[in-house]
């Protein structure tokens, strides 16, 4: 794993939530990272810390929700460690952020060109007015959407069109690195299908990494180089989204892709019973032990697996795997 | 009908609705009374010693005729409304043969002046102030919040009650009472206009300090609520400077609700605005209606009721029309 | 439809009523507001049941004395004893305040509800009037009805009032009620076979029974304000007295500025007292109902 083929280099992040007792860990020791020009998938049930680790990657995380300890390095360099007006300039400009519903995420009194164009000068474009004008509408037919909504207020958008809006303020100022929390869920199947599709030509077209976290694990299959499964905020397999739906390593993974109804064949589709620990208190040893299928007694109740290499390009967190 | 023209129409009838009303009671109370209101009217201004004998009997004549009072309550009221828009309000028994008009013309921009400038300090100062405590947060706002909840709610006269006490009687800094000195000469001379604005200090001064508390903490907990919102989220992600996001993002959308919540306080404030008239002797239209009260000069008194029911309204319909320009929800319709 | 009693509705009512009033011991606000409305209440209507004169005649005590250890509050120009004039003020202030409090808040719950509910021409109609008692200047026509009809008795303070008191509480009642009819629980009681009589009951009622008692303590905060308003002015109850009066007759005979700073003081305080109980039960209430608005 050279550090030059990354991107994004997420080393013992941990993020946690204040309560009036112990903290909630959300994300708890994770290390991944995203190589250049990569759709990096993070997948994983409701609560399982997903949605705090695009937060804490993109340094929005608020209170009552910290950062507690680990690396972010974007490029090489530990966005955790960078002063403010440092951050502010690299926000937008080399990582945005696709947030996860897209009702509220556009401000409802301003109309869709100025909102895209505030993102644009304040990064330093000296545009004409005239300029911005046209940049504006390049985004927007990069999404799909006609110029005409340049001069709209969101309010008179659908749900697909303000997500398409998103999108196109999230690439306008060709960043790196974008994270996208849950783009689809709020979403008809169409409306989905076109967004996915989007985003891969994006990556395509401007060579950015995308960070795709959804629980949506059809979704994951279809435009995710990589993909990282989250659980009980660990991290306990990833790998090539190919190697990980064939042959799934980590028994919850196997409970994750067998969960997608195939339209070929018969297959039995399994659930898995109990529920997500309280991440308060999670479970000693391995997190998964208490509803995992293949449980080995006396080893995954009180020693917790580390996340190691089973082969190449593959981690897996897990006793059955050496 | 676009969305706008619809607005429009349910608002304007609204208006209508209430000057109506107005008008009824205003038609009505009076004649309400046993006797005949004109006649009552007339003995009171003889027993004033303003009009004796003959004269009185030839103004009873001249005046049943205006109102005709001649005929039935429906053609009385007809009357009433067409005298009204000739503008003829009829005569103060007081001060006989002063017409209502003249009264109010005189008044009137006394209290405009007061109101304007305390309304709209208060409105805007309360607005910028509560906005900034609301956003950065930090030990002073949380303080400032229960002086303002207190000051909010007390009522105009109240503050005034002390700041009277403090700045006049004790201290003799303002003068107590007036629209300017004594014996002072109205013009528009530089040494009058500092004598009106001194005394106009003590009045607005109690008008403003307590509107303020109540826009500061409207606008202050909107914006708290506000800052979790989505957009603001992204506005941040965005990476764009704190105060464009305050300004631009936050403050903007909590001005439409207040701009409804002044609309719809404007009634009280200028209830409130009269109060403070009558308390300071201000010689705007208030002190006028509170004098008129004291002698129970009741032209005057119907008159400036109309007046302000009358303003008020269009104030209000004045608030409806620039409404949809700044909330573009309304203007174009929501899909 | 048949209205189904059954015993889970009624349990489910009475948890629902448990619960509120365990929320409403927890709330600091209106632990607070609450207290200080009592203390007002009990001190009044205590100290006018234990007074042995009658506060409002005029001429049983030797004229303005300040405060001293035989007259708590001093005395007044005309020969009142300061402290007993309080207690009788508040105790009429809020005997107004309530009242028209449960007027107005009834009338415009009942307003409000059958705007809310039915919806179509009804709740037109019923907008257009009630926005225009919300809008009418109420000083205005106050004076102009006190003009010519002298007020002289509580009763009459409160019927007046009683007129504008329904606007708000209708306008809010309403909204409440258009949001809460387009709730999901209403949709899943539905379809769950309960009739609209049943879901009224169960669903709403609860609901609407928090809010209304929020709308209660603002009626009564306005009724305080409006009535001394009024009072201050000269429109109030001349044979009666209430906090406003004491203003009314403090300032009347130039009380500031005679030095008699007692005498306007203490009702002053009192109001202040008044008036910011209220609110804090107001918004006491208001945070139970909408936990959001918890800071």
């Amino acid at each position: 794993m050279a550090s030059s083929d990354y991107l994004l280099k997420v080393e013992g992040l941990k993020a946690f939530y204040r309560t009036r007792n112990s903290p909630v860990k959300a994300v708890d020791d994770v290390s991944i990272g995203a190589k250049k020009s990569e759709i990096l998938g993070i997948a994983g049930e409701s609560g399982c810390g997903k949605s705090t680790f695009a937060l804490a990657v993109t340094r929005l995380l608020k209170p009552p929700g910290y950062i507690e300890d680990g690396k972010i390095l974007l490029n090489g360099v530990d966005i955790l460690k960078l002063s403010p007006k440092e951050l502010k300039k690299v926000r937008w400009s080399e990582m945005s952020y696709i947030p996860q519903s897209s009702m509220n995420a556009l401000n409802p009194v301003m109309r869709i060109e100025e909102q895209i164009g505030d993102a644009i000068v304040t990064h330093g474009g000296k545009m004409s007015k005239d300029e911005l004008k046209k940049r504006v509408e390049e985004l927007l037919t990069d999404v799909g959407l006609a110029p005409e909504v340049a001069r709209m207020y969101p309010h008179e958008l659908s749900g697909g069109m303000r997500q398409r809006v998103i999108i196109a303020m999230a690439i306008a100022l060709n960043p790196e690195l974008i994270v996208a929390d849950e783009p689809t869920t709020a979403l008809d199947v169409v409306v989905q299908r076109g967004i996915l599709q989007m985003l891969s030509d994006i990556r395509r077209k401007f060579g950015s990494s995308i960070i795709i976290i959804t629980h949506d694990m059809a979704a994951q299959a279809e435009i995710v180089d990589r993909l990282a499964i989250m659980y009980a905020g660990k991290i306990v397999e990833a790998g090539s989204v190919g190697k990980l739906f064939e042959e799934p390593l980590h028994p919850y993974t196997q409970a994750l892709t067998s969960a997608i109804p195939s339209i070929k064949g018969k297959r039995q589709l399994s659930g898995l019973s109990g529920l997500p620990p309280d991440l308060r208190k999670p479970p000693a040893g391995c997190r998964f032990h208490p509803r995992c299928p293949k449980i080995i007694y006396n080893k995954c109740e009180i020693e917790e697996p580390e996340l190691i290499d089973a082969e190449k390009d593959r981690l897996v967190a897990c006793h059955l795997c050496g | 009908m676009s969305a706008y023209k619809r607005y429009l129409v349910q608002r304007a009838t609204t208006y209508i609705v209430v000057i109506f009303i107005a008008l009824i009671i205003n038609f009505a109370i009076p004649r309400l009374i046993p006797g005949d209101p004109i006649r009552g009217i007339i003995q009171r201004m003889t027993f004033q010693g303003t009009i004796v004998g003959k004269e009185a009997e030839e103004l009873v004549k001249e005046w049943r005729a205006a109102f005709g009072l001649d005929g039935d309550y429906l053609t009385q009221f007809i009357a009433y409304l067409r005298e009204l828009v000739k503008g003829n309000m009829g005569y103060s028994i007081i001060l006989f043969p002063t017409t209502v008009n003249e009264l109010i013309a005189r008044s009137l921009p006394w209290t405009i002046g007061l109101l304007a400038v305390t309304a709209t300090t208060s409105w805007i100062l309360g607005n910028l102030i509560g906005a900034v405590a609301g956003w950065k947060g930090g030990r002073l706002a949380r303080n400032l919040a229960p002086i303002a909840v207190v000051l909010g709610n007390m009522p105009y006269y109240l503050l005034a009650i002390i700041l009277i006490y403090f700045l006049s009687y004790t201290l003799d800094l303002l003068p107590r009472s007036g629209g300017f000195s004594i014996g002072a000469i109205p013009s528009f001379s530089i040494g009058f206009m500092m004598d009106v604005i001194w005394h106009s200090i003590l009045p607005m001064l109690s008008i403003i300090v307590s509107s303020l508390g109540w826009w500061f903490l409207s606008m202050r907990s909107m914006m708290v609520t506000l800052k979790g919102e989505d957009y603001i989220l992204m506005a941040e992600a965005k990476g764009l400077s704190e105060k464009r996001i305050m300004w631009k993002y936050a403050f903007r959308n909590c001005l439409l609700p207040q701009v409804t919540g002044l609309a719809l306080s404007l009634g009280n404030i200028m209830g409130g605005a009269l109060i403070m008239e009558m308390i300071f002797a201000y010689p705007g239209v208030g002190w006028l209606l509170y004098y008129s009260i004291q002698n129970l000069d009741y032209p005057v008194i119907q008159g400036v009721v109309l007046l302000v029911v009358f303003s008020v309204c269009t104030a209000l319909l004045f608030i409806d029309l620039i409404y949809p320009l700044i909330d573009p929800k309304i203007k174009y319709g929501v899909k | 439809m048949e209205f189904k009693r059954s015993s889970g509705t009624l349990k489910n009512l009475l948890f629902k009523r448990f619960r509120f009033l365990n929320e409403l011991k927890r709330n600091k606000r209106f632990l607070v507001g609450f207290s200080m409305l009592t203390f007002m209440i009990l001190a009044s209507t205590i100290g006018t049941y234990l007074l042995p004169y009658n506060p409002f005649r005029v001429g049983l005590f030797p004229r303005k004395r300040p405060p001293s250890l035989e007259y708590p509050l001093g005395t007044d120009t005309l020969g009142r004893n300061v402290l007993g004039e309080l207690l009788l003020g508040i105790q009429n202030s809020l005997q107004i305040a309530f009242i028209v409090a449960t007027i107005g808040t009834l009338f415009g719950a009942v307003i409000g509800f059958t705007a809310g509910y039915r919806g179509g021409t009804i709740d037109a109609i019923l907008r257009v009037i009630n926005d225009s008692f919300v809008l009418l200047p109420m000083l205005p026509m106050v004076i102009l009805i006190s003009c010519f009809t002298r007020i002289v008795e509580i009763w009459m303070t409160a019927l007046i009032l009683s007129i504008f008191a329904w606007a708000w509480p209708a306008r809010l009642v309403r909204a409440q009620t258009l949001s809460l009819r387009e709730r999901d629980f209403i949709y899943m009681a539905r379809l769950s076979g309960k009739g609209s009589m049943e879901i009224v009951f169960t669903e709403l009622m609860p609901h609407m029974a928090q809010f209304l008692t929020a709308n209660f303590a603002n009626a009564s905060l306005w009724a305080v304000l409006t009535e001394t308003g009024i009072s201050i002015l000269g429109l109030g109850p001349q044979y009666t007295m209430t906090v406003g009066m004491i203003l009314y007759w403090a300032n009347y005979y130039s009380a500031v500025f005679n030095g008699f700073w007692w005498w306007w003081s203490a009702p002053l305080i009192a109001i202040i007292w008044l008036l910011t109980s209220l609110y804090l039960v107001h918004t006491g209430l208001d945070e139970i109902i909408n936990p959001r608005l918890k800071r």
